[in-house]
């Protein structure tokens, strides 16, 4: 018998597929911490969110069958910050065209059917593609130069995604 | 024997004519040239050995093949082709009489290089009595140098090159120069040719005179000379072993010198495992530093929507999500109004009604569904966001910054590991070395046994040769021929005597004073009370160290492998020491029949290695010691040399040099 999902965000395996699978590969490397950026998969996937949101690009998904999951039981222990974000998501994101008092009811409500979920999930999921194609070239292929104040280039390009205007400026 | 004035021209450094006079007052006895490195110093000292004997030697700064004789300069103004004279001439004063003599040599310039060739050297000769000089004469004039500075002791006079920490000078020239400058050089020729050369003695040829007359005298005569090519060919064998041994003494030395080097590659290895054990902990701490470096910027979804905060609050802030404030009605009081379809009041609640609908919507603002709630606690949790968010920045920072310490300090570990890894590369296998040395320590004593036994049996062939004279005299023809050739070989036989017992009155009290003096002069002039400079029977010095045994009781052991600055200690002492001697032996013997050598010295001295303190003390003992003090220094020892009271300030001298310019310039000082 299918499993009967309950009406809520995040209560299924998220899946990152193709390039962005390729990029993801690239910054997280499971126990591997001097090859990653994030400690977790699931660190990388909510921050990506943001990213994608605060420079206000989304990004289709690359389909190809290649692709890294992020568990369920991960997901549930990371619920609670995944959801502040589809929040600030479903707040934020104008693609819709909805009047703010209807994306304020989108936000807080809860959703009342799976086709919202998935939908909603869609956007949540394309800002975090966005966030991972940012990431990717911010943190793997930036090159340090002499303004860097760190010689190292991962530590250098953390630093420097840290004070990127585009993510912290107003 | 004192140098009056060195003057050249066109030497080296010294373009045009550079003259210098040297103090001759036997009380402020020192002449000293102050200047820089580089400035000229050492040229100076060069040029007496080229002006005695028209070579000079390599330097720390350049191999003697490499260096143009001829100024710069000089050369530089040349066309190809053309020539140029250079001259040193060096004046001495002996005894009232001033001697000069003058190198000359023509350069030519090698074509358009900047290089140039001899192709002509010429020595002239001149005296100078009461006040008068002689003409110029040309012609071989070496052998008066010779008399007067003998070549073979220019290492005991003439410090022209870095010799002072030299390992070097075999055991035969090393007790021929001692047996020079004490004067019982000539006792040892003598003794060699009356007696000691076997058939090319004065003795052996004059024994060859006498008549023979019978068959037995034809045999004893014909066992004399069966003894005597013994002797010979033992002499030649203690040669051959003599040469082997020095050999082998070398390359103890060269395998020495390289141990030495490897006790600095011992050091090495020790440093660089520091340095990798540095390069691993800078390593572990750039691990532990990057790990929560990711960790804090795993939470940084926290800091990128603090800018995002604003936003949501301003768009909050315009909304209606006030929620309704109803006392006592909550959504389940709707619910039960709807569900019943009727109203407290009792008005029919019908779906789709006005009422219905406003009861729906007044659903959505009190408590549970309204939103307010919601917005509140997501504002809240977003502003704790942006304060971790800040406080995380911060973090990162800090651990980058400690990152990029700990990268700086493996990267300067990696650094000295690879600087340490090209210097230990180039130096050679240890055990291969220590192996080669011990073979050639076993092959030198084995020749030196040779020579001993070898020694031991010309020693017994003599006695024999001796015995068949003695029985030859007995059985000799008393004819007038034999007697007078008897005459003289007993008058050779006690000039041998004489020598060989003046020789003995003189040689063997030397080396037991020599040590004397080179133990007190190890402890004056290095403070050293644990390490002693002793020499031994091979006419090397060898430097002890004392230090406690296992029993308490002091024992010596020989530093066989020595430091730089042990080295020009060892080799200072042993100089100072044999002209301290041969002084002591001057002032012992009547001045007429003193054949000891009086030797000024000129040094350029070996202080950059030394402390302040040895400084000190070794410079007190140069104006004692020797007849002349010419010294070559920097500026900054000259205080601590404390020799300005052996000098007159007319005879304080500095090279100079114009900034990029090839020549330099002596001048007076005038004072110090």
């Amino acid at each position: 018998m299918a499993r009967e999902l309950q009406v809520k965000y995040f209560n299924d395996t998220i899946y990152i597929c193709g390039k962005h699978k390729e990029m993801v590969d690239k910054m997280w490397e499971k126990n591997v911490a001097s090859n990653s950026f994030f400690k977790r998969l699931i660190d990388l996937y909510a921050v990506a969110a943001v990213v994608g949101l605060k420079i206000g690009n989304r990004a289709e998904e690359d389909r190809s069958p290649d692709r890294r999951n992020i568990q369920l039981e991960q997901i549930a222990g990371f619920e609670q910050q995944l959801n502040t974000i589809m929040k600030m998501i479903l707040l934020l994101d104008e693609s819709d065209g909805l009047s703010e008092q209807d994306r304020i009811e989108r936000a807080f409500r809860k959703p009342e059917t799976q086709e919202q979920v998935q939908e909603r999930m869609e956007l949540f999921n394309s800002y975090a593609r966005a966030g991972i194609e940012f990431l990717y070239t911010e943190l793997v292929e930036r090159t340090t130069d002499i303004n860097d104040i760190y010689t190292d280039a991962r530590v250098a390009n953390i630093v420097a995604l840290l004070d990127n205007e585009e993510l912290v400026g107003e | 024997m004192k140098f009056r004035k060195i003057k050249m021209y066109n030497f080296m450094r010294y373009k045009g004519e550079n003259e210098i006079e040297f103090s001759t007052d036997p009380d402020k006895n020192v002449t000293v040239v102050l200047g820089n490195n580089t400035f000229g110093k050492t040229t100076i000292a060069q040029a007496f050995r080229w002006g005695l004997y028209g070579t000079i030697i390599d330097t720390q700064y350049a191999k003697s093949k490499d260096t143009n004789i001829l100024n710069n300069e000089v050369l530089a103004q040349m066309g190809p082709d053309d020539r140029k004279l250079v001259s040193v001439s060096i004046q001495i004063e002996n005894q009232g009489i001033t001697y000069e003599f003058k190198r000359k040599a023509e350069f030519v310039r090698k074509g358009y290089s900047y290089a140039s060739k001899q192709i002509s050297d010429e020595l002239l000769y001149r005296e100078c009595r009461d006040g008068d000089w002689d003409e110029w004469q040309k012609g071989e004039f070496e052998d008066r140098i010779q008399m007067m500075f003998p070549r073979e002791l220019s290492n005991y006079f003439l410090f022209d090159g870095e010799r002072w920490s030299s390992q070097t000078n075999s055991t035969k020239d090393t007790k021929d120069a001692i047996s020079t400058i004490m004067g019982i050089s000539p006792l040892a020729y003598m003794k060699q040719h009356l007696k000691d050369s076997g058939s090319k003695s004065v003795v052996r040829k004059l024994r060859g005179m006498y008549v023979a007359g019978s068959d037995s005298e034809l045999e004893l005569n014909r066992q004399i000379r069966d003894y005597e090519t013994k002797i010979e060919k033992a002499q030649e064998a203690i040669k051959r072993s003599e040469e082997i041994a020095e050999d082998r003494a070398e390359r103890i030395q060269e395998s020495e010198e390289i141990l030495r080097n490897n006790k600095k590659t011992e050091d090495m290895l020790k440093e660089l495992k520091h340095e990798k054990e540095r390069v691993e902990y800078s390593e572990r701490n750039m691990e532990g530093y990057y790990k929560d470096i990711v960790n804090q910027f795993s939470d940084s979804y926290k800091y990128f929507s603090a800018s995002l905060l604003q936003r949501v609050i301003d768009m909050l802030k315009n909304s209606s999500i006030e929620g309704a404030q109803i006392p006592d009605l909550t959504g389940s009081t709707i619910d039960y109004l709807l569900e019943t379809g009727k109203c407290l009041c009792g008005h029919p609640i019908l779906p789709d009604s006005p009422e219905y609908r406003t009861l729906v919507e007044l659903k959505k603002v009190i408590y549970p569904e309204s939103i307010a709630t919601f917005v509140n606690s997501f504002q809240d949790r977003l502003e704790i966001w942006q304060g971790e968010g800040k406080k995380l920045y911060d973090e990162i920072k800090e651990k980058a910054d400690e990152f990029e310490g700990a990268k700086l300090a493996k990267e300067e570990a990696q650094d000295e590991i690879d600087r340490l890894n090209r210097k230990i590369d180039r130096t050679i296998n240890f055990e291969q070395e220590r192996r080669r040395m011990n073979n050639n320590i076993r092959e030198e004593r084995a020749e030196r046994d040779k020579i001993r036994g070898n020694m031991n049996s010309i020693e017994e062939y003599k006695i024999n040769i001796g015995k068949i004279e003695r029985k030859l005299d007995e059985t000799r023809e008393n004819t007038e021929k034999n007697r007078k050739v008897q005459r003289m070989v007993a008058y050779a036989e006690a000039l041998y005597e004489r020598a060989a017992q003046e020789y003995q009155r003189k040689e063997t009290p030397l080396m037991g004073e020599l040590n004397d003096l080179m133990k007190t002069n190890f402890s004056h002039m290095f403070n050293e009370q644990e390490k002693e400079a002793v020499l031994e029977d091979d006419y090397k010095l060898h430097l002890y160290y004392k230090r406690m045994g296992a029993d308490g009781q002091k024992v010596r052991y020989e530093e066989k492998i020595l430091s730089e600055g042990e080295l020009i200690a060892r080799n200072f002492v042993f100089i100072v020491s044999i002209l301290e001697l041969a002084k002591k032996k001057r002032l012992e013997e009547k001045e007429e029949e003193s054949y000891v050598l009086n030797l000024p010295i000129v040094l350029d001295a070996p202080f950059s290695k030394l402390s302040d303190d040895n400084i000190g003390l070794i410079a007190k003992v140069l104006p004692s010691v020797s007849e002349q003090v010419i010294i070559f220094m920097l500026d900054k020892d000259w205080e601590a040399t404390k020799l300005s009271q052996y000098t007159d300030s007319a005879f304080v001298y500095r090279v100079s040099k114009e900034q990029d310019a090839n020549s330099s310039s002596i001048e007076k000082c005038g004072e110090v």
